[in-house]
């Protein structure tokens, strides 16, 4: 937990610093009775800084006192990382397949592999709520999701 | 009163009523699974419902939270699993309830005291929303800013967790307000080169990602499950035995109704610290406080009660001054954004169909709530048979389509799951996310109010010292940023001056 902790602060503060950096750039100082465009971000991003620095010294403060492990057992990780893992997964396959065609295969991976549904269950879904969500969407709703480079759907779609 | 008068024309108009009994069903369903909110699910909502005009969509939204209070109840009481944060309190002693053979009295005891507790708190926001609004128009930038202020500090101050963490939460929130094209200058800042970063980060994407997806990944590290379905019907004979037993306790329900109201007003704290607060105060002034978590009906009126009247208490803020009283209400905030509508005391001169068909929708809301609760509880519990490892994607998806309709790029939904990883981070390493939602929400305004406050003034930090008004705001600001300090301090003190407790007797 405590190197979690001082990760997370260090990552803050490397995007903190990132933002003085940006804010610099920009100006951050006063023109003209005001200020400029990147006085806040500069000042924020210099609290961002401090406050963090002021967590790692607190992480380190209490080191011996907070030995617990970030996951409490292998199954939670496990799950976190499964459910991490297909979530990213499905975004290069929205890119390339199209919304609806990569929410088959995410679902299909994920009730599979994951739930370990039987096999007409997961086909069932994998079908299903893809057919669900474009009816909700595109047709009820008129808000258009992406079709991919390839666009399988399109091409079921004008196929029946 | 003709204001509200107007208001019930306009909520009870048949498109508005529809749209209210589907957000309380929606709303119902989605305090039921335990992974989304009454926060979570009005954001996934927005995307379906921008395409409606504001008035209507504002009372659907009405209806989701309404329902999504109860709805978290449900699964608490029966299951022990609070389908909402602000149903933890009620799993106290709903569940003992259950396992004592009462879970049909528990379950109309929460339903009644939601539906009381909103309504009477309802009634006050009627009795406050007006003067309130009117007193705010006197407000300019520097008032403006030093309220803002006062919602940070509530929320950063009052949020109970580690002072640092809930500063950087902050902070972090209002960094990324300022990414984007700066309104007064018109440039693009904080962009990292990216072309993408120049419309900035919607407050969507933010919400959906962290609260959406960071809470399955805690859920699914908890790995969630209900055993087993409990079939329970609210039985005519146990709803009357239920209103019989609460009518014994209405001292305590009125107080807790109370605290929730006022600690929902209280910008950043909504339902959640509402009803834990009114759960201590009630076991505190009970007269048997030792019968608190086997299954006491008190138990469970009082933060039931609490959080309806919570997140009723958020939107007084919302609609008059247009600071966000709760996380669920800065959801609010942004759908009336998106619609176009700056909330704020003019809102309710520009729109009033909008504030008062909201109030007027909270009363209804609350009436189609009720009923809905009694009647349908075996479709509520039906809805928990979906297995958490189906719920897990569909949500992702939502949240993916959610952050993809903030302006149409594949960016986003990237974005959206960044947002994730980081608040699933955040909630594991007890970083508060409600500051930064609320920052997020509240920091283009912010900025503004600053920057047009020193634009006034010619650059002069003077301008915020001017007026009573601000003065009085950066004074209470000041306490509750310091809050925390000042009862370290005090439990520091008590701990010198007190003798130390002699060893327990083995």
């Amino acid at each position: 937990m405590r190197i979690a902790d001082l990760f997370v602060a260090l990552l803050l503060l490397a995007f903190g610093v990132a933002v003085v950096i940006q804010a610099k750039s920009v100006g951050a100082g006063w023109i003209r009775g005001r200020p400029e465009s990147g006085f806040i971000p500069y000042w924020l991003g210099i609290a961002l800084i401090s406050l963090c620095l002021f967590v790692l010294a607190q992480t380190l403060w209490r080191w011996k006192r907070t030995a617990e492990p970030f996951f409490t057992n292998s199954e939670g990780m496990w799950s976190v990382v499964k459910v991490a893992s297909t979530a990213l997964l499905a975004l290069p396959l929205i890119y390339y397949a199209g919304f609806y065609a990569a929410s088959a295969i995410y679902l299909l991976i994920y009730t599979r592999w994951v739930g370990k549904h039987r096999w007409h269950s997961t086909v069932l879904i994998s079908i299903g709520i893809p057919v669900g969500l474009y009816i909700v969407f595109e047709r009820w709703l008129l808000i258009l999701l992406p079709r991919g480079l390839y666009d399988l759907f399109g091409a079921i779609l004008t196929w029946l | 009163m003709a204001d509200l008068l107007f208001g019930f024309q306009v909520a009870l108009q048949l498109s508005n009523l529809l749209a209210c009994g589907l957000g309380v069903t929606l709303g119902t369903i989605i305090g039921v699974i335990p992974a989304l909110g009454p926060t979570q699910g009005a954001a996934l909502l927005i995307p379906v419902i921008f395409t409606l005009p504001a008035h209507t969509g504002l009372i659907f939204l009405s209806g989701v939270y309404m329902g999504a209070i109860y709805g978290g109840s449900v699964t608490a009481i029966l299951f022990n699993i609070p389908g909402t944060p602000m149903a933890v309190a009620s799993a106290f002693d709903g569940y003992p309830m259950t396992l004592k053979g009462r879970a049909s009295a528990a379950l109309a005891a929460s339903a009644v005291a939601a539906f009381v507790a909103g309504t009477i708190c309802t009634v006050l926001f009627t009795l406050f929303a007006r003067p309130l609004a009117e007193f705010a128009l006197t407000w300019g930038p520097p008032e403006f800013f030093a309220v803002f202020l006062v919602a940070y500090g509530a929320i950063v101050g009052l949020g109970g967790k580690s002072l640092t963490k809930s500063m950087i939460s902050v902070i972090l929130g209002l960094i990324f307000t300022t990414v984007g094209f700066d309104s007064i200058t018109g440039r693009p800042r904080l962009t990292f080169g990216l072309v993408e970063f120049m419309a900035g980060i919607g407050f969507l994407v933010v919400v959906v990602g962290a609260f959406g997806i960071g809470e399955l990944l805690r859920a699914a590290e908890e790995s969630l499950y209900t055993k087993g379905v409990v079939t329970a019907w609210v039985r005519f004979r146990d709803l009357m035995e239920a209103l019989r037993e609460m009518a014994g306790m209405w001292v305590s329900f009125v107080r807790s109704t109370l605290v929730g109201f006022w600690v929902g007003v209280l910008p950043g704290t909504g339902a959640t610290p509402a009803s834990f607060m009114a759960y201590g105060i009630a076991k505190r002034f009970s007269k048997h406080p030792e019968r608190f978590g086997t299954g006491e009906m008190e138990g469970l009126v009082a933060p039931q009660s609490a959080a309806s009247a919570g997140e009723v208490g958020a939107m007084l803020p919302l609609v008059t001054l247009g600071i966000p009283g709760s996380p669920t209400a800065a959801v609010v905030l942004g759908a009336l954004m998106i619609w176009g509508l700056h909330p704020g005391p003019l809102l309710m001169i520009d729109n009033p169909e909008v504030v008062w068909g909201f109030i007027a929708s909270m009363y209804i809301a609350a009436v189609v709530s009720a009923i809905l609760n009694i009647f349908c509880i075996p479709v509520w519990t039906t809805i928990l048979r979906i297995p958490f490892t189906v719920q897990v994607p569909l949500i992702t998806l939502l949240c993916y389509i959610g952050g993809y309709t903030e302006n149409n790029t594949l960016f986003t939904i990237g974005l959206v799951y960044a947002f994730g990883i980081v608040g699933y981070l955040f909630k594991r390493l007890d970083y508060p996310l409600a500051p930064m939602v609320i920052a997020v929400v509240l920091g283009e305004q912010t900025e503004e109010a600053f920057r047009q406050s020193l634009i006034m003034s010619r650059g002069s930090p003077a301008i915020f010292f001017e007026t009573t008004i601000a003065k009085a705001m950066l004074v209470l600001a000041a306490i509750f940023f310091l809050w925390p300090v000042f009862t370290a301090l005090m439990n520091f003190i008590r701990k010198r001056s007190s003798p130390k407790p002699a060893p327990a007797a083995k």
